[in-house]
């Protein structure tokens, strides 16, 4: 049996990183203040690197920073100062797209993890990648899960694939969409998201978004993944929000326990968690079989189950408090969604005096109680009518 | 080598170009190139035939994403171009695909196709080293500002071999590339996968989209480039630096070579054609010369036609006018959708080798003559 894959979350600034480490992340990645793609994600100042070094310390978890912009002339000379300020962190990783980058930050000792943006599709090519020193390739998503564990086979080398989340309709790094109707270069963290907007082709249909690709679930995927030879798997969206991230990192962590524990996993319950945030709808992606036509999103399909309500900030004992960040008006259901993946209803709010409250407003703090820790959970409530 | 590569897919193309200028042949590999995947084996034997007999240099396209098990594909098409003539580079956009050129073709030179990224001068740091490398295709969003400093740095640092940056000047300019079956998702049919796109908030640009036999799909952006407007910027006689010519999927090659030609001449300025001085009141064309012609088609959206003879636009937009086929059929003409080829509305006076594009009309083809309807030529043939 291989080793359990290594379960990968994006933290998209230092709040998303507690969430990810709550809900049972093993690694997270994350970027500074230069050279991610992700220009409009919160990021990490240099100071609040050194305290997610600190923390994904404590928790036991791999912390992996982002370079994996295409960086252009007058990107370039900041690379090596950079470098040398990331040297003090020892993160565990650095993840890169460019080669002349990757050469830069092998050359100075740290761990290389190619990204997806370099699309790596074959052996030889993932070869080329080890030789030049780096120690784990995240595949590109056109390829399917035999031709991922070929490559591993082949190369000998760590394969990182993705699981969930967004996903480019182009090639990762193959679209300048962006670069050329809005003037944003989507290699260099400005992604305007060109192929989400409403496109026509010689037969147009109203709101159509042929170019915007479903969401990737590879949830029931799980056990023939870890079959294969694959070293981590990955949780797309940096920008997303903390309900996202909690019901990802959630359902994923339960799943990948009870496989490890050869339990076989509730897939209804775990499919239920992760259509909880908004999402495009969900395909395989290109792991089963080459991404097809029902892989293509309905642009009226982007409403998720659940909104995001707020966050336990802290706790003591079996008092909990959370930070209000969207209303719940009065007799409306609020649920926990328990850093275990499991939905619990909440009964009772009460205010910081702890007098009962029947609605919440936001921008405020608001007690319940908890059974167990459950610092950073998330607090939703649903859409519609239908609840768990 | 010829610091002028002219991208074509056509016997036809190849013969309208001068015979005796210096520009080497930059075609695809069959099933292996992006951007023209549907060039027949026969027409690329021909081409290299052609080249060949001429003393021609022919760089290869093979610009595909490949699989594992795509790779072995590629030998028995590279191994007969081999046997027909020699082969001055292979064009590349995955290093894997390379290697594996490498290891089973030992020395075939490559050339690196940036479709993305390769926009500062260090980028080329590892190409450069390896020596199977002898250039590459700068990036279609590279500015003029960083391949200025990528040759001064190619300057600097290669003195011991050849290493040449090139730059498209002509021709489309892919900005998507996807594996997903975007033609089914866009109600094209898988034939007429060759078609055009817009984005709702932008009507009048029109993107060409096309996919490849295996599935893949392209989109370009809707200006075609051009080289008159395009060159002024560039450092044309830097000794590391060539040019591509794309005449693949593009109007035709004549048309683009004689815009390069006229960018290069002395006191050029770089404005676009339609504001070129033309004649007020060109002279009515006698009934028995084609005003113009059929370039190319793509059914069923539209036709690309070359104009014969100065005309005004008006007159040939009021007049009876017919398409005359090249096996003798004749059609009454409709001019409707008439655009210059970049998509901008046409001069009111038309003057020999514009080129334009007009909606494709039932029974339009390739090589059809538009005349005066009322004076049929005597022989249409």
């Amino acid at each position: 049996m291989n080793p359990l894959p290594e379960l990968l979350a994006p933290a998209g600034d230092p709040r998303k990183l507690d969430t990810a480490l709550a809900y049972g992340a093993d690694a997270v990645y994350l970027a500074g203040p230069d050279f991610g793609l992700r220009a409009r994600a919160g990021n990490f100042s240099l100071q609040q690197l050194h305290l997610a070094r600190e923390r994904t310390r404590r928790a036991g978890c791999r912390m992996y920073i982002a370079l994996n912009m295409y960086p252009a002339e007058e990107d370039s000379n900041q690379l090596a100062p950079y470098l040398h300020r990331l040297q003090a962190l020892e993160p565990d990783a650095l993840i890169v797209s460019d080669p002349w980058v990757q050469h830069c930050a092998a050359r100075q000792g740290f761990a290389t993890h190619v990204s997806t943006q370099a699309s790596v599709l074959n052996s030889p090519e993932a070869r080329i990648w080890k030789e030049r020193g780096a120690t784990r390739i995240v595949l590109a998503r056109e390829l399917q899960l035999h031709q991922a564990a070929r490559i591993a086979r082949d190369a000998q080398i760590e394969i990182e694939i993705f699981v969930q989340g967004a996903m480019c309709m182009a090639y990762s790094g193959k679209c300048l969409l962006s670069n050329f109707m809005s003037k944003r270069d989507a290699n260099r963290g400005g992604c305007a998201q060109s192929c989400r907007w409403f496109w026509q082709g010689t037969e147009p249909h109203p709101k159509a978004s042929p170019l915007s690709s479903r969401d990737l679930c590879a949830l029931e995927l799980l056990p023939q993944i870890c079959r294969e030879p694959i070293a981590a798997l990955k949780i797309e969206g940096r920008m997303k929000s903390p309900l996202y991230l909690a019901a990802t990192t959630a359902a994923y962590r339960q799943a990948l326990d009870r496989i490890s524990q050869g339990i076989d996993p509730n897939w209804d319950q775990l499919r239920h968690i992760l259509e909880l945030p908004p999402n495009r709808q969900f395909c395989q992606g290109s792991l089963q079989d080459p991404a097809g036509i029902q892989s293509i999103a309905n642009p009226e399909a982007h409403r998720g189950q659940a909104e995001y309500i707020g966050q336990v900030i802290a706790q003591d004992a079996d008092r909990g408090l959370m930070e209000c960040r969207a209303p719940l008006a009065p007799g409306e259901q609020a649920h926990l969604l328990r850093t275990d993946g499991t939905l619990h209803r909440i009964d009772q709010w009460r205010d910081l005096d702890n007098r009962p409250v029947e609605q919440l407003l936001p921008s405020r703090a608001y007690s319940l109680q908890l059974d167990s820790d459950q610092v950073h959970a998330i607090v939703l409530k649903y859409a519609s009518e239908e609840q768990p | 080598m010829n610091r002028t590569l002219i991208g074509l897919s056509s016997i036809l193309d190849y013969h309208t170009l001068p015979s005796n200028a210096p520009w080497s042949l930059w075609c695809d590999l069959p099933h292996w190139s992006l951007d023209a995947p549907c060039t027949q084996e026969a027409t690329f034997v021909e081409l290299l035939q052609t080249a060949a007999s001429d003393q021609r240099a022919v760089h290869l396209i093979a610009d595909r994403l490949p699989r594992d098990e795509d790779l072995p594909g590629i030998l028995p098409i590279l191994q007969r171009s081999l046997q027909i003539g020699p082969v001055a580079g292979i064009w590349v956009q995955n290093a894997g695909l390379a290697a594996y050129l490498h290891r089973h073709i030992p020395g075939i030179p490559c050339y690196w196709t940036y479709r993305t990224g390769g926009e500062h001068h260090r980028s080329f740091d590892h190409l450069c080293a390896d020596t199977q490398f002898r250039g590459a295709l700068v990036g279609p969003q590279t500015s003029a500002r960083s391949l200025r400093k990528s040759l001064q740095w190619l300057d600097i640092q290669r003195t011991d071999r050849e290493f040449q940056l090139f730059v498209k000047i002509g021709g489309h300019q892919p900005i998507f590339q996807s594996a997903r079956p975007l033609a089914a998702a866009l109600n094209i049919l898988p034939e007429q996968a060759t078609s055009w796109l817009r984005e709702s908030s932008r009507p009048d640009q029109e993107y060409p989209f096309w996919t490849t036999s295996w599935g893949d799909s392209l989109i370009a952006d809707c200006r075609i480039l051009d080289p008159l407007e395009v060159v002024a910027d560039l450092p044309l006689e830097h000794q590391h630096l060539g040019l591509i010519l794309d005449a693949r999927r593009t109007a035709d090659a004549r048309a683009l070579w004689d815009r390069w030609q006229r960018a290069q001449s002395p006191g050029h300025q770089p404005v676009p054609e339609q504001q070129a001085q033309r004649p007020a009141h060109p002279e009515s064309p006698t009934p028995q010369e084609p005003l113009a012609q059929v370039i190319a088609i793509e059914r069923p959206e539209r036709a690309l036609v070359r104009i014969c003879t100065a005309v005004n636009i008006q007159t040939l937009q009021h007049s009876p006018l017919a398409w005359h086929a090249p096996d003798g059929t004749q059609r009454r003409a409709s001019l409707r959708g008439l655009q210059t080829w970049n998509g901008a509305m046409p001069e009111p006076v038309l003057v020999p080798d514009d080129i334009l594009r007009l909606e494709w009309q039932s029974g339009l083809v390739v090589g059809a003559r538009l005349y005066w309807a009322d004076f049929p030529p005597e022989d249409s043939r």
